[in-house]
């Protein structure tokens, strides 16, 4: 193999991940060659820079995680079942109640305001055969 | 003897919630730490991985078991950071070229050949921010591998895409990185 064909080889060996005859192949290389030991060498301590130690274990992260789940979960709740007939019901309940106790009145058959203040009489009789005709000949029953 | 992450994860799957929080204990300084090196920022961070735990709660039916827990966990929490980064870029990052430039003393003392006091913080923060640089898919390929020590198998159950791909991915990442900061570590002999 060739000094550049050991060489890329350099970081799979010091990541562990190298077959037995390779890491052997590399070891003896790293014996005799001075460039690939200094790349090796550098590159730890670019890496020991670049490594940061694992943040403690916090107690404290464990339970806002947890109270994150619950807070989460108690939002999520399913409202008991028919939650979304209770306006209905109460809507029906308050309109009977309304009518029952005779406070509401609908309008009289008979008379009704007119908007321009007169009034406007209906009557309550059916029609009739004679009222068809005075209809048709434009006479008023 | 304790349940396995996947024993709890089916426990958890018929909504107990007691097995999701020793779900939550068990991986949370893990999916802290992949949304810190996504997000850079540390409250953005924390937020997104709680937002990843529920979304993980909520997505339970979807993990068949097939895959470890936590690889599953690392996608949920991946895609939610993707999610989050891809709304955020309006907002226009350094290129690693002006990071580099503008930060030149910070590097110096981090890997230069006389390294200074550079502080813990200082590392994380520059660290953070040179990973903010790299494309979205090389960032999360490298954070996997480096940071959360993932196989390669699993870093592509991850992304969803194949092992040749993460090798891509993080060969292109560690070049980038490797070519912009040459010249400060190029002084220190092994």
């Amino acid at each position: 193999m060739t000094h550049d064909e050991w060489r890329d080889l350099l970081h799979g060996y010091r990541d562990g991940e190298l077959a037995d005859p390779e890491k052997a192949g590399v070891q003896g290389h790293l014996e005799e060659c001075r460039e690939c030991r200094l790349e090796l060498e550098r590159w730890e301590r670019l890496a020991a820079g670049l490594l940061k130690p694992l943040p403690p274990a916090s107690e404290g992260f464990v339970a806002r995680v947890m109270a994150g789940i619950e807070e989460e979960e108690r939002e999520a709740k399913p409202a008991p079942a028919g939650w979304w007939l209770a306006p209905s019901f109460a809507l029906a309940a308050g309109l009977f109640l309304l009518l029952w106790s005779g406070t509401v009145t609908a309008p009289s058959a008979e008379l009704l305001l007119l908007a321009d203040g007169s009034d406007w009489a209906f009557s309550q009789r059916e029609p009739g055969p004679d009222d068809v005709l005075a209809e048709v000949v434009g006479e008023q029953p | 003897m304790q349940p396995t992450g996947d024993e709890l994860a089916r426990k958890a799957q018929g909504g107990d919630r007691s097995a999701f929080e020793e779900l939550v204990r068990r991986h949370h300084p893990q999916v802290l730490a992949l949304c810190r090196s996504m997000l850079g920022d540390e409250t953005e961070a924390d937020d997104a991985a709680q937002e990843a735990f529920l979304k993980a709660w909520r997505g339970l039916g979807g993990f068949e078991g097939g895959s470890r827990f936590g690889t599953w966990l690392y996608r949920v929490a991946s895609n939610h950071c993707l999610d989050l980064l891809r709304r955020r870029s309006r907002t226009r990052a350094l290129s690693l070229d002006e990071l580099v430039e503008r930060e030149g003393p910070a590097f110096e003392r981090l890997l230069g050949s006389s390294p200074g006091p550079a502080s813990a913080l200082e590392a994380a923060d520059l660290g953070a921010r040179l990973l903010a640089t790299l494309p979205e898919e090389q960032r999360l390929a490298l954070v996997l591998r480096e940071t959360q020590g993932l196989r390669y198998d699993e870093i592509a159950r991850v992304m969803g895409c194949t092992v040749d791909s993460v090798k891509a991915r993080l060969k292109r990442a560690r070049e980038n990185l490797q070519a912009a900061l040459r010249h400060f570590s190029e002084g220190k002999d092994v």
